[in-house]
């Protein structure tokens, strides 16, 4: 029978001497541990130099070098940072300076095997080992080769066998921060017998020995991530007996692509398992080998760290705009008090003010519907549920958000403040999986799954449960009997298929509902002006949207995307009432094409039609600059009501747009466009052309500019005829920006942009002086139609000319000006976060001759520091620290009271000619997450304001407004919520 | 956000504050000042118009409730008499300072005057947000304004006297009435619809009272309705209150929500102030209506209902105490929606503590409806530990 013995080489594990010592104790948190350091030998006191002595260094031999081994990896997994060592030596002999401490150990790339000396063999030596010292340049090239202690058996020539095989061996080089540094090593090499081969059979002898069986699998399995179930492709897998430093037999094996492998011939019994692999702990096991049974088993190896939610890397895509910031959901899921919804994040990027509701995103002192949230560019009627509480698109779905504050392309319209463009997930499941999450708000449930191997299926749904929790407690009070309250869920689906490379298709439909009923028993108590006593608020929508890309090359992308929907709106409250019906199709296709190297060309239809019908009995809503319910200014007077009716109504949004981008000198970007829109409802056209321009000065340098205009349509009551004017145009804004950037490391990022905006035909209120009462058509009824009081031509000439009292027009004007700081760190070193700074000021002025006053959502300084730190054992922590100036107010300088309707209305002073005291606020999120075989569970904690500062959000009065205190933001508030992955 | 987002809020805007302040009302998150039914100091209660709508040649009279540091005008009859104790059954031509209730605490040479009146009408106004002024300085403005359109009597005058009541003529013609309030079109609305001011009722005559008191000011609002033709079927008078008022201690109070109270078994709250209330006590209260408070009318067609139904008022019951708080402000009847019951009924707390000088307590119930008709009654009662 064949001998089977073995002949491992480079089993053992060097120290780090010279410039740098080895980190001996357990590993950094969250890193990997470090191989077992038991048995380990020390390094000496007294380094060695860092470059070895000539005459340690023999030369390898040439002729009769071993044939390399197969790739093994016995190298360290990364370490702590070691300490730098006070006798390095410094660089032209300047004054010795402590070198910086190492934070990646050398990595074996491929090692050789040592030849076994015949007169070893000879005289029966079956195993030893040479204890060298090697030197690693930055280039992981062996330089030196050193004897530190000989074989035990001198004479045979194992310390020459040993030095020459080193000299072929590769690694990754160590590193010290982010540069490779040269090291020394102390490595030991170990020689066994190698098993005797068996010469060839002679002719004729064949019958006398068989060949050996074929080998025989006894022990096969796979090695998966625990928690996630993925795959670990090309870990090796070391099976030995004995003393790990010294075993007394032990073969390896390395997983496939699937993450499976196999060891054949195994002698029965126990056998120790070691895996260890750059990101994961060590998985130690052991297993029984029975002989003449196969031994099947499944390892589930720990990472070191987990992200949220698997994202798919896709590259970087490269910068053209002068503002953009994009975020990934692994990156900002776990920010503190934004309840995990991403969109919410933006409101923590420079120039975005905090908003009095979550559901605003008020962009550069732009009004909150000047900036326009987009599905990958197309529009979808609603972000949030009711306004705010939940985004309706869950995180699971979403590959994360681009955020551009101005000066966007002129792929992007119908917005004069930014753009939220959300961007969904590319599917790439390599099995079924899902998650669940449950929060105090919500419950959700998202799967996917692969179908074959070029398709991808999502879904997921989401429902509420806050009408459960609210009728448990509102049933102790007769006095509001909530119906249905308030209840949401959203349900989405995402099938992605690709047929052929160059071809993408998918689609995705996404159903929202949000459903809210109350029933007042005393609706007296609050008001006289009610004729009814019930709340009713329903709003549902839904959306498909297919898109077909086509890549055949890197010249030339088309991407089509067609999206149809219905949007249902119905809410009443007493004999108020608003109902909405409409149908929008969506089309939009672009067409990029490279010309050369340095010259694409985008291009561009973007049309939307939409069909409406809608039904309204209300107060006019108020203007930006009116006392409005959401700057706390005062109670909707109920008295002045409108109504409408609108039957089919069908409106184009056409858009087309083109722009080029033009690399000069491989280092300046320019991009000027052009779009054209053409607004139906106003009956208006439209060219907008835009430019923006980048200059890499410097791989670390950035400069950048861009001015542009954009124009955007009236808000739709705005041009109704009863609501608003009919007559209005298209509201318009300028962009003005420059700045720079500046990238001293690979994760940190300073963007610096100053702005300049101005706006213009800005729809406005006309001055209450200046509204006509019956009276002032004392000129109409002075004409000849109407010297005998014909009431009838009177009347007819108001109503062909429209309703004095409402009538809205394009005077007003506003500037906005500032300044923006992004401080940003990506995601390393388990860190990831930013400061952010904003210095704004933003002013209208509502008609010719008025006083300019500020914004209503004006914050001079907005300042957010945000980070999220991930802890071992899979703990992370974040905190979110805001410092804002307060929103302008209009105090109430007094009031009247109207007895018919029991009530005071506030008389106000100059509108935002106030401002509430600062902002301040601390959040924090901690997050734990179990990894067990095959899911994960986790649990956070997030609480908002923890130090339970009471923040003014606006100045409230009491009764007859002649007492005044501030209304405070929520308190201190802890969230608490489960997820599951699996 | 969408553009569409963005609208539909500013559209429900005014409806989602309105709802969210009722469940604030109701589930006592208020902030920390006064209730609006809480009396102290000097309020105006009430003002009422008698009849709230008149025809052209008739003459409608207006008075107000006011109360003053524990005063009341006009003075309420705590005699121990039924009836409707409003101060239509004053001598308005009284001075002013012989109203003073004698029970509720004299005037002294060092105490401040009692209030004055001073009253005038507007036939259109500023928004209260802007001043709530009068559009036009004086009657010659308004003349101007109207040009030959109209021809304004030569004795018309917007100041209506300083006396504790006051008389409004059928001021404006009934011809510019009828171009303001008549529809445009079948089912649109008015002329002064569109500007804001509901003819449902007649036209809307804005009368302002200023009233003064230890160097406080007040003024009151109130739309009096001119209807240019006797024949408009939407008349309105005043509801009236039954001068009855009953009481209960209630002894299984609820202190999460509603305390829920029964009828049975409850006192007469008798008018002569004789009845004791125990502090830091709660007591059910009860009033009454009369049948038709509520009238039939029928409301003026609008675009989306342009053929309205014929419907009962809304009535409307503030309850004003002078010391404690109630568990409503306001009890509501909403023809058909509501029960009708919950209008009569409330529950009136009592401070744990009597305040140094006020061993009485004033109870004060105004009766509204939702075309300007009021009614009040009142009720003394005497604390005791």
């Amino acid at each position: 029978m064949t001998k089977r013995s073995l002949l491992v080489v480079g089993l053992c594990c060097g120290f780090l001497i010279g410039s740098s010592a080895w980190a001996q104790e357990a590993p950094a948190q969250g890193a990997p541990e470090a191989p077992p350091a038991q048995g380990a030998p020390e390094a000496p006191k007294d380094a060695a130099p860092e470059s070895p002595p000539a005459d340690e260094a023999p030369k390898p031999p040439a002729a009769d070098a071993p044939p390399p081994s197969p790739p093994s990896d016995p190298a360290p997994a990364e370490e702590s940072p070691g300490q730098a060592s006070p006798d390095a030596a410094a660089p032209d002999g300047e004054a010795p300076a402590e070198p910086p401490p190492i934070t990646k150990l050398p990595k074996a790339v491929s090692l050789q095997e040592g030849e076994f000396p015949q007169k070893a063999i000879d005289d029966g030596i079956e195993q030893t080992e040479v204890v060298l010292t090697i030197d690693i340049d930055a280039q992981g090239q062996v330089e030196g080769v050193g004897v530190q202690t000989p074989s035990p058996h001198p004479g045979y020539g194992f310390e020459d066998a040993a030095v020459a095989a080193a000299y072929g061996f590769m690694f990754e080089p160590a590193m010290a921060g982010e540069t490779p540094v040269p090291v020394r090593v102390v490595y030991t090499f170990k020689f066994f017998m190698k098993p005797a081969v068996p010469e060839e059979p002679a002719p004729g002898e064949a019958e006398q020995e068989p060949p050996p069986p074929d080998p025989v699998v006894n022990m096969q399995g796979e090695m998966v991530v625990r928690g996630t179930r993925a795959p670990i492709p090309g870990i090796v897998i070391t099976l030995f007996r004995g003393d790990p430093k010294n075993p007394d037999a032990a073969y390896e094996a390395t997983t496939d692509k699937d993450g499976k492998f196999q060891f054949y011939d195994l002698e029965p019994g126990v056998w120790n398992v070691l895996a260890e692999s750059k990101g994961f702990f060590p998985y130690r096991t052991s297993e029984k080998i029975v002989e003449g049974k196969l031994t099947d088993v499944k390892y589930y190896m720990e990472k070191g760290g987990y992200d949220g939610y698997v994202q798919i890397v896709e590259g970087v895509r490269e910068r053209k705009e002068v503002n953009r910031t994009s975020l990934q959901v692994a990156e900002i899921e776990k920010i503190p008090g934004t309840a995990g919804d991403i969109l919410q994040v933006v409101q923590n990027l420079p120039g975005v003010a905090r908003p009095p509701f979550p559901g605003l995103i008020i962009v550069r002192g732009s009004a909150p519907e000047d900036t326009q949230t987009v599905l990958e560019g197309m529009t979808i009627p609603l972000i949030y549920h009711f306004g705010g509480i939940r985004s309706v698109i869950p995180n699971p779905m979403l590959k994360g958000i681009d955020f551009y504050p101005g000066n966007f392309s002129a792929q992007y319209g119908r917005a004069t403040g930014g753009i939220v463009d959300v961007r969904l997930k590319k599917l790439q499941p390599e099995r079924p999986g899902g998650q669940i999450d449950i929060s105090i708000l919500d419950s959700l449930l998202y799967l996917e799954t692969p179908l074959g191997d070029n398709a991808a299926l999502a879904i997921s749904g989401r429902r509420s449960y806050l009408d459960f929790l609210i009728d448990a407690v509102a049933s102790q009070q007769d006095d509001v009997n909530v119906i249905a309250a308030p209840r949401y869920y959203d349900a989405q689906l995402n099938l992605q298929y690709r047929p052929a490379p160059g071809h993408d298709l998918r689609l995705f439909g996404l159903l929202s509902d949000d459903l809210l009923r109350l029933l007042f028993s005393n609706p007296g108590d609050g008001t006289t002006q009610l004729e009814g006593n019930d709340f009713n608020n329903t709003t549902s929508f839904y959306r498909g949207i297919a898109d077909y890309v086509y890549t055949p090359s890197e010249n030339f992308s088309n991407t089509l995307r067609v999206s149809y929907g219905l949007d249902q709106t119905k809410v009443n409250f007493g004999q108020f009432f608003f109902e909405l019906d409409q149908t929008v199709l969506q089309v939009r296709d672009t067409v990029s094409i490279g010309l050369g190297d340095s010259v694409r060309w985008n291009v561009g239809i973007d049309e939307q039609y939409t069909v409406a019908s809608f039904d309204v009995f209300l107060p006019p809503p108020p203007k930006e600059g009116q006392n409005s319910p959401d700057g706390g200014d005062g109670p909707p007077d109920l008295t002045n009501v409108l109504s409408t009716t609108v039957e089919d109504q069908s409106r184009h949004s056409l858009g087309l747009f083109t722009e080029v981008e033009i690399k000069l000198f491989e280092d300046l970007l320019l991009i000027p466009g052009v779009r054209y829109d053409w607004f139906s409802l106003v009956d208006a056209h439209r060219v907008s052309p835009r430019f923006t321009g980048r200059y890499v000065a410097t791989e670390q340098w950035v400069v950048k500019g861009g001015v542009g205009l954009f124009y955007q349509e009236p808000q739709p009551d705005e041009t109704d005829v009863t609501f608003g004017n009919p007559d209005l145009g298209p509201e318009g804004a300028v962009h003005y920006s420059a700045g720079f950037e500046y990238r001293p490391l690979d994760y940190l990022t300073l963007d610096v942009t100053g702005f300049y905006k101005t706006l213009f035909d800005l729809v406005s209120p006309p001055a209450s002086r200046d509204v006509g009462t019956p009276f002032d058509l004392v000129g109409l009824a002075q004409s000849p139609a109407a010297t005998d009081l014909d009431v009838e031509a009177i009347l007819g000439d108001l109503a062909s000319d429209g309703i004095p009292g409402q009538q809205l027009t394009n005077t007003g004007i506003g500037r906005v000006y500032g300044a923006e700081i992004l401080l940003r760190h990506d995601l390393a070193n388990n860190f990831t976060g930013w400061l952010s700074y904003t210095l704004m000021r933003s002013e209208r002025r509502d008609r010719q001759g008025a006083e300019w006053r500020l914004f209503d959502f004006d914050q001079t300084h907005i300042l957010t520091l945000l980070g999220t730190y991930r802890l071992p054992r899979n703990w992370e922590v974040g905190l979110r620290w805001r410092l804002v100036s307060g929103n302008p107010t209009t105090l109430a300088l007094g009031s009247k009271q109207r007895t018919n309707e029991d009530d005071f209305q506030p008389v106000n002073g100059p509108t935002n000619a106030d401002r509430v005291p600062a902002f301040h606020q601390l959040d924090v999120r901690v997050d734990k997450t179990w990894i067990y075989n095959s899911w994960k569970f986790g649990v956070y904690l997030d609480v908002q304001n923890i130090y339970n500062r009471e923040n003014p959000q606006a100045i409230s009065y009491n009764f007859n407004y002649l007492l005044s205190e501030y209304s405070q933001t929520l308190p201190i508030l802890p969230i608490l919520g489960l997820r599951g992955e699996y | 956000m969408t553009n569409s987002q963005l609208t539909y809020r500013r559209l429900l805007g005014a409806l989602m504050a309105l709802s969210l302040g009722l469940g604030g009302g109701v589930i006592g998150c208020d902030e920390g000042f006064p209730d609006f039914n809480e009396v102290e100091g000097f309020r105006v209660l009430a003002l009422r118009a008698d009849p709230p709508a008149i025809v052209p040649g008739e003459t409608t009279t207006l008075q107000a409730l006011v109360y003053f540091e524990g005063n009341v005008l006009p003075p309420p009859d705590y005699s121990g008499d039924a009836g409707t104790d409003g101060g239509f059954e004053q001598d308005p031509d009284d001075p002013v300072d012989a109203g003073v209730d004698p029970d509720m605490g004299a005037a002294d040479d060092e105490a401040p005057a009692p209030p004055t009146y001073r009253w005038t009408w507007c036939p259109f106004r500023l928004p209260i947000s802007e001043g709530g002024d009068c559009y036009y300085e004086d009657e010659a403005a308004f003349r101007q304004a109207l040009g030959d359109l109209v021809v304004l009597p030569e004795d018309l005058s917007f100041d209506l006297g300083s006396g504790p009541t006051a008389e409004l003529d059928f001021v404006l013609p009934a011809l510019l009435l009828e171009v303001l309030c008549d529809p445009i079109e079948t089912s649109s609305p008015s002329l002064a619809g569109l500007f804001g001011l509901e003819c449902n009722g007649g036209f809307p005559l804005s009368v302002e009272l200023q009233t003064e008191y230890d160097g406080q000011t007040i003024s009151v609002l109130k739309d009096v309705f001119l209807q240019p033709s006797p024949e408009a079927d939407y008349n309105t008078e005043n509801p009236t209150l039954i001068d009855e008022v009953s009481y209960k201690l209630v002894e299984d109070q609820n202190d999460f929500g509603q305390t829920d109270i029964v009828e049975e078994g409850a006192l007469p709250l008798t008018k002569d102030g004789t009845v004791e209330l125990e502090l830091g006590e709660s007591y059910g209260l009860w009033m009454n209506l009369e049948d038709d408070s509520a009238q039939l009318f029928t409301p003026l067609p609008t675009e989306p209902v342009p053929n309205p139904e014929p419907r009962r008022e809304t009535l409307f019951v503030t309850w004003f105490v002078t010391s404690g708080d109630t568990q409503y402000r306001r009890t509501t009847r909403l023809d058909g929606k509501n029960d009708p019951a919950l209008i009569r009924e409330n529950v009136w707390n009592l401070p744990l503590k009597m305040d140094e000088d006020a061993e009485e307590a004033q109870l004060f119930l105004v009766l509204r409806d939702e075309r300007g008709g009021q009614d009040w009654l009142s009720r003394k009662v005497r604390l005791v530990r």
